[in-house]
């Protein structure tokens, strides 16, 4: 385990994706469970739900409304509406500032960098390590979803759920390689957990508020959540146009932090 | 050590410059390092001695200036194997023992063996302890393993000894020593002078980011301010003695009498040579008088 960086990384990741499976699994459980039990009464939810201003729903993040009479719908609003992007974008956030402003705060990249190993190889490694971290996580949430609304005979198709997996997995990955990049450029890791945090909550209310208003409604393209959520993907399946531009949001902040790291001073 | 060998330069430092900002790092620092040899950087905290080896092994960016090492500009991954460092503030991870650690280091290294387990008992070092259990000194035990594990070409050494107590410093300068005859050429940065007195052949005095001397230690002595003390058959003049060019701390007791010269000795011997000298003693100064003649 201790041969490479890759391999060194995601050793340390043991105890915390066992945590993380754990977690997700009661989690699912519970929910799976909860909405057996409540499915009689759901359309008078429905009818609350109606009831809601468009300003609260947006806040919720249910900007494309709410639909309890189905369990996609409930899990919509329970996890893919907000508590699910924040967690990813915590591992997200985490994993990317980690990978150099991390390892620069705790003063260990100074002998891994005057090893053999070159700058780009260590980013790539670790780059590798935060991939596997978020999509064994999303995996997790896929893989309970899928087997406790098989046992309780909720309603779920798997491929759209695998959709919002992956939207919600690329979410995470733009602000895993935000922070990454924004580690590589203060090297600091306070500012960049701060920094990177920040940009995720305005991205959050750019989406959510800026369609309200006439003269901001164009504002929620440059929010990242837009292109997570805004195609409804546990509706209407994984939407290719917004995944493309997630990936390319990634591919970018990865590829200026390859540069930014080349040349950063390390001390 | 083949005398061919040792002159080999092994380490080329040239013209090496880094400002932060407005802020003075080191200017126009120039060294070499000969194969086999070990060279003492000298210098109090804040002088430039990290900043000059941070430069030498590309962890920052120099604003100009080189460093050649095996004659090269540029190492490859493979060559950089041959070269250890030990920086000064050495921390590692945590969550790891002393053997994982290492192992790990060392497969960076790409190295085919190790000598872990040698220096850890040469160092009285329990590897299977979690690092974070481990007092500083043992850490820093640690980091000198992991810098000779390997029978690296090149040590560089930043402040190696801090946190040891001097059992073990001397511990490690017999390691020094071990790995010095069998052709490791060490740069040892410190600002303990015995530690570098005791250990090196040459020695580079960094001042406020400047390299202001880079000669052997013999050298250096040999320049800087002497000691005498010379007996004359009666007691000498005052008023004749204060007259020698660089003399200073004077001090005349019956017919004794003690002071310093700094430079060359010649209007000293003149002046002298006009009394009955009876004996005359060269007091040898030790580095930290030389050092502070910098300072």
């Amino acid at each position: 385990m201790f041969k490479n960086v890759y391999l060194k990384n995601l050793r340390d990741l043991r105890t915390n994706l066992t945590y993380w499976l754990i977690g997700l699994l009661t989690l699912s459980f519970y929910l799976s469970f909860a909405y057996n039990s409540f499915s009689e009464n759901l359309e008078s939810f429905n009818d609350l739900i109606d009831s809601f201003p468009k300003e609260l729903l947006n806040l919720l993040g249910a900007e494309n409304g709410l639909d309890m009479s189905t369990f996609a719908g409930f899990l919509n609003l329970e996890i893919f509406g907000v508590f699910g992007p924040i967690m990813l974008i915590i591992i997200g956030i985490n994993s990317g500032t980690g990978i150099i402003a991390g390892e620069l705060n705790n003063k260990t990249i100074e002998i891994i960098m005057s090893s053999s190993i070159s700058r780009n190889n260590y980013l790539i490694q670790n780059i590798l390590v935060m991939l596997t971290k978020i999509f064994s996580v999303s995996l997790f949430i896929f893989i309970s979803f899928m087997i406790f609304s098989y046992i309780f005979s909720l309603d779920l198709e798997g491929l759209k759920l695998l959709g919002t997996i992956i939207h919600l997995a690329l979410l995470s990955l733009v602000f895993g390689s935000l922070s990454l990049l924004i580690g590589s450029i203060t090297g600091n890791k306070n500012k960049t957990l701060s920094i990177s945090a920040a940009i995720a909550i305005l991205s959050h209310f750019m989406n959510a508020i800026s369609p309200l208003i006439d003269a901001t409604k164009n504002m929620k393209y440059f929010s990242v959540f837009h292109y997570y959520k805004n195609s409804n993907p546990i509706v209407n399946g994984m939407d290719f146009f917004d995944v493309f531009i997630m990936s390319l949001l990634c591919i970018i902040f990865i590829t200026i932090s390859f540069i930014t790291f080349k040349y950063k001073d390390l001390h | 050590m083949n005398s061919n060998l040792k002159n080999k330069k092994i380490v080329e430092v040239t013209n090496l410059t880094k400002f932060y900002g407005k802020n003075k790092g080191i200017n126009k620092i120039s060294f070499d390092i000969n194969q086999g040899e070990i060279y003492g950087l000298m210098g109090p905290n804040g002088a430039g001695k990290t900043t000059t080896i941070r430069s030498m092994l590309n962890l920052i960016s120099p604003d100009s200036g080189s460093t050649k090492i095996f004659g090269k500009d540029n190492l490859s991954q493979n060559e950089k194997a041959n070269i250890s460092y030990l920086p000064g503030e050495y921390e590692m991870y945590s969550n790891l023992n002393g053997n994982q650690y290492l192992s790990y280091i060392s497969n960076l290294r790409n190295a085919k063996q190790n000598n872990i387990q040698k220096l850890a008992e040469q160092l009285d070092l329990d590897l299977n302890k979690k690092i974070n259990e481990l007092s500083k000194g043992n850490k820093q035990k640690i980091g000198i393993i992991q810098t000779f594990m390997n029978n690296p070409m090149i040590a560089i050494l930043d402040e190696p000894t801090t946190g040891l107590d001097p059992l073990k410093q001397h511990e490690f300068q017999n390691i020094i020593k071990e790995h010095n005859k069998l052709g490791c050429s060490i740069l040892l940065s410190s600002h303990i002078l015995n530690e570098i007195e005791d250990l090196c052949e040459k020695v580079g005095v960094i001042k406020d980011g400047e390299l202001i001397a880079s000669e052997n230690i013999a050298e250096l002595k040999n320049k800087s301010i002497k000691k005498y003390e010379i007996t004359f058959d009666q007691k000498p003049l005052k008023s004749k003695l204060t007259k020698i060019k660089g003399i200073s701390n004077l001090k005349i007791k019956d017919k004794n009498c003690t002071f310093s010269i700094k430079g060359n000795v010649d209007d000293m011997i003149k002046t002298i040579s006009k009394f009955t000298v009876i004996n005359i003693r060269v007091l040898e100064s030790d580095l930290e008088e030389i050092f502070l003649t910098y300072y």
